[in-house]
Order: C-alpha cells, then sequence, then structure tokens
C-alpha cells in the first residue's frame, strides 16, 4: 500500500509540474510528455501482445509472467487517457499540423489531424476493448480471439508508431520502424514481467526464471536486429532526406545516448544472459531487467525529442514521472488484486497443453 | 576388469539407479540413453566447463579475425572511395564480421563436442550387447565397470536390489 502512495504522490507531482509548465513553454512540455508517453504505452501494448502470444502458445514461462502482465494490460486505460493531451495540440508538436510548414509535403491524405485524431482514437479503443478481454479477467482468451488480436495489433501498434513519432518528422520514413517500436515494447514488458517474477523471490522456480532469461535473449536480438538494420540500411544509402534523421540523433549528446542505448538494451544484457550463472541468480537477472528498462525508456526519449525542434526538454523526465506515478500506483493495485484472485483453472491448463505440444 | 549394463525402461528409474550406484560407491560410470536427461551429468560429475569457453573463444577469433579481413581489405591494401564513405565502414563490415564469428563458432564447437565426447570412435564393446540398440530408442542404460568382480558384482546386485524387473547385461571383453 506504501508503494502505491508514494507513486501515487509522485504521479500527481509530476502532472501538477507538467500543469505549471503548460503556462510558460507549452512545446516543451508537450514535447516531453509525448516522450514518456512512448514509454509508457509501450508496456501495456507489449503487455497484451505477450499475453495473447501466450494464450495461444502456452508454456511455462507464462506461470510467474502472467500475472505481471495481466496488471500491466490492464493499464491500457490510463495510457488512453495520457494520449488526449497530443491529441488536442497537434500543431504544436507535428510540422504536418502547422499550415505554413505543411504546404510542401505530399503526404498530406495520410498526416492530417481529423484523420490523425480518428485514427488514434480506433488504435486506443481497440486496445482497450482487448485489455478488457485478455488482462481483467482470468481465464485465457480464446485461440481465435487471440489470433484475431494479435493480428490487429501488429498492425494498429505499426501504424501507431508511424503516427505518434515517426511523423514528427514527415519527410522521412523507414518501413522497418513500426516492428522495431513493438519489439521494443515486447522487450520492455518483458523485463517487466521477468522483474515482477523476480521480486516475487523464491515461489519462482529457477526453471520458469531460465525460460524468462532465455526469452529476453531472443527478445534482445529481435531488437537489436531491426534496430541495426533500419541503421545500416539508412547509413549505406547515406541519401540526404534519409540520413538526417540518424544526423539529429547521432548529434552532440544524442550520440552518446544512442551508443549507450545500444549497450544498455543490446550488447551488455546480451553478454549478461547468455553468461549463465547471471541468467539463474535472482540478483543478476532482476539487475539486467533493470537496465533494460532503463535504456528502453532513454530509446523513447532518443526517438521523441531530437526529432522535434526543441530537442531535449527537462519535462521529459518530469512527464516521465507523471505518467509513472499514475502508472506504477495502477500496476501495484491491479497486480495485488491478480494476485489475491483464486488460481484461475483456463490458464494454468493452456499452460499444461502448452507445454505438452512443445514438449 | 569386466564391464556390465544395467537397463531400465524409464529415465527417472535410471536416475534414481544411477544415484543409489553412486551411493554405493561405483565411480566409473556410463549412461547410454536415447535422450538427454537432466541430473545425469551432475551425477557423473561430467559438467563440461571447456566447451562453452572454447566456443566464446572462437566466436571473439572469428569476429576479429572476420572484421580485419575487411579491414585490410578495404582501408589498407586496396583502399577505394566508395560514395565518399569512410574507408573504415564499420557498419557496413559488421554483418560479415558478426556471420564469421558465428562460423567459427559453429565449426569449432562441434569439432570440440566431439573430441570432448571422444567421438567418433567405431567400435566398443559394449555394442556387442544384445538389446544396446534400443539404447537409442526407448531403453536408458546404466555402464558399470567393476574392477574386482566377484565382489563389485555382489555389491551391484544389492545397490540394484530394489529395482525389480531391471535386466543386467554382461560386456564380452
Amino acid at each position: 500500500m506504501r508503494g502505491r502512495t508514494a507513486s501515487l504522490l509522485v504521479g500527481v507531482a509530476g502532472l501538477v509540474l507538467c500543469a505549471v509548465g503548460l503556462a510558460f513553454d507549452p512545446g516543451a512540455v508537450l514535447r516531453g510528455w509525448l516522450a514518456a508517453f512512448a514509454f509508457w504505452v509501450g508496456l501495456p501494448l507489449g503487455a497484451l501482445m505477450l499475453l495473447l502470444a501466450h494464450d495461444l502458445t502456452g508454456g511455462r514461462w507464462g506461470r510467474p509472467a502472467r500475472e505481471p502482465l495481466r496488471a500491466a494490460a490492464a493499464t491500457m486505460l490510463l495510457l488512453a487517457l495520457c494520449l488526449l493531451p497530443i491529441l488536442f495540440a497537434l500543431p504544436l508538436l507535428y510540422p504536418w499540423a502547422r499550415p505554413e510548414e505543411a504546404a510542401p509535403l505530399k503526404n498530406l491524405f495520410y498526416l492530417n489531424g481529423p484523420f490523425f485524431v480518428a485514427r488514434a482514437l480506433v488504435f486506443v479503443v481497440l486496445w482497450t476493448l482487448l485489455s478488457l478481454v485478455a488482462a481483467w479477467r482470468a481465464a485465457a482468451v480464446p485461440a481465435p480471439v487471440a489470433v484475431v488480436g494479435l493480428i490487429l495489433l501488429a498492425l494498429t501498434a505499426t501504424l501507431a508508431a508511424f503516427d505518434w513519432t515517426m511523423s514528427l518528422e514527415p519527410e522521412w520514413g523507414s518501413s522497418i520502424y513500426g516492428m522495431m517500436v513493438i519489439s521494443g515494447h515486447l522487450l520492455a514488458a518483458l523485463a517487466l514481467a521477468t522483474l515482477a517474477a523476480v521480486v516475487a523471490g523464491p515461489a519462482v522456480g529457477e526453471g520458469e526464471r531460465m525460460d524468462l532469461g532465455s526469452l529476453l535473449i531472443a527478445g534482445i536480438l529481435l531488437w537489436f536486429y531491426l534496430s541495426f538494420m533500419q541503421f545500416l540500411i539508412i547509413w549505406e544509402e547515406d541519401l540526404p532526406k534519409e540520413i538526417s534523421w540518424y544526423v539529429a540523433r547521432l548529434a552532440g549528446g544524442w550520440g552518446w545516448v544512442a551508443v549507450l542505448g545500444a549497450l544498455g538494451q543490446g550488447a551488455l544484457p546480451f553478454f549478461a544472459l547468455i553468461w549463465w550463472p547471471v541468467k539463474r541468480s535472482r540478483i543478476g537477472l532482476g539487475a539486467v531487467c533493470g537496465l533494460l528498462l532503463a535504456s528502453h525508456l532513454l530509446e523513447c526519449w532518443w526517438l521523441v525529442l531530437p526529432g522535434t525542434p526543441g530537442g531535449w526538454t527537462w519535462f521529459a523526465p518530469v512527464a516521465t514521472l507523471g505518467i509513472g506515478g499514475l502508472w506504477a500506483a495502477l500496476f501495484l493495485g491491479r497486480l495485488k488484486a491478480v494476485r489475491r484472485q483464486p488460481a484461475a483453472e483456463a490458464p494454468h491448463a493452456a499452460g499444461l497443453v502448452g507445454e505438452a505440444r512443445h514438449g | 576388469m569386466s564391464r556390465v549394463l544395467a537397463v531400465f525402461d524409464s529415465p527417472d528409474r535410471m536416475l534414481d539407479a544411477l544415484r543409489r550406484l553412486r551411493e554405493a560407491g561405483f565411480s566409473r560410470l556410463e549412461v547410454y540413453s536415447p535422450q538427454a536427461v537432466e541430473g545425469v551429468d551432475e551425477l557423473l560429475g561430467r559438467r563440461s566447463r571447456a566447451l562453452p569457453l572454447i566456443i566464446v573463444a572462437a566466436g571473439v577469433a572469428g569476429a576479429v579475425g572476420g572484421f580485419l579481413l575487411q579491414y585490410v581489405g578495404m582501408a589498407v591494401h586496396y583502399p577505394l572511395n566508395i560514395g565518399g564513405r569512410p574507408l573504415n565502414s564499420w557498419p557496413a563490415f559488421s554483418t560479415s564480421t558478426f556471420e564469421l564469428a558465428a562460423l567459427a563458432m559453429l565449426l569449432v564447437g562441434v569439432l570440440a563436442f566431439f573430441a570432448l565426447c571422444r567421438l567418433p570412435r567405431l567400435y566398443d564393446p559394449v555394442f556387442a550387447v544384445p538389446g544396446m540398440e534400443r539404447a537409442s530408442q526407448d531403453r536408458f542404460l546404466i555402464g558399470v565397470e567393476l574392477r574386482e568382480a566377484s565382489i563389485d558384482r555382489e555389491r551391484l546386485d544389492r545397490a540394484l536390489a530394489r529395482f525389480d524387473g531391471v535386466r543386467i547385461e554382461e560386456v564380452p571383453e
């Protein structure tokens, strides 16, 4: 309970600071808010994808991971509300929403205010409905719903990444971008679930923890592969309208952020996890998860802030704490409620079937 | 010195018997099974620490060698200006560097695995034991080396007495 009160206080303090900032520099507050939103929305979104994937495939890793994943996915409604300030202030964030800058753009049939808002509403309503089905009930989602849900999630999350962060630079486009962002969501949600499993203590068996560690390796490889491929292709082509995205993100301090992100979300956790003493120890695995989440936060800031005219702003950490405080309070509350529920038969049975299938 | 094989029809019974044999003091043991059984390596005291290190070393050697191969070619011996890119185009080198590291790990890893398993070995007297071929199908076998045949055989029978239905075969010299 104390943890939830503390997070709630931090969240309210962050929100108050953001509200005060709106009076002085609304542009800075909003780009900080978007950078924070890009991080936090990934947790329920990634958790939702992992939950549906587990409903379909089963596996021992779900036993400790399902509860934190369900608690994380249940926070989708909060993130849907956090999107509203962005929708009300499009011209402050996006060049295509400012008439004088939008004039030379050729993709205005897609990037325009009403269509953008309509798409965003479709995305968050769909995700919230899926989270109601998958996260608020203890039973496993029926396979047809999980299949359709995963396909819709892949499509909408890709378009959401294109809309919300890629369109900050409307002249720039990369088809790998959506998958790259989704792989970051998945990795962050998996790291969160593993961290919760580690914190839960010796109740979680070593085998389950090792499975989660192995899945984290797969997540790290996927994220690193997609991120590096986008960089490699654009770097090799070296076209002015494509490389500009990386020029902004590798100049000055942002270059060091990129190096930190590649190390903290790629090389370091990878080499730590393939060394089995780290994967086996609770402290080692927990530290890797903490590093992954922190690096993912840096990555989200790095994706958003250098693409805006103002660049870095202290409202990014403030908004991260603001949304994050509320998010953590909701997450911890749901986690407690989920853990108090009598062990549901269905997901467990699904897990056993899945194991037999993989056996 | 003679050898016998104890034949089991389930991995759990085999593991149990193996534990009992260790407790009874038998140390020259070998297990033949159609699949890896968790816990056998620990009981046989044969957890290889060398193999992961060999593979990591091969990976490092492959990566360094793969990178130098491209660096020496592109930046030292045949420097060519390609589209204004730097001679040391490390992002472009990285995929081949990775591939060569993976190749080195795979080749060295397989060879080292065979060497550590003492393979290839074309003949072993246990092959002549009737039913040995089922070690690759559905039977779990423990090979025991008896140093003083009559005494050890007695101890062996005592250690395995509780496993009814276990078949014990002599390995021909």
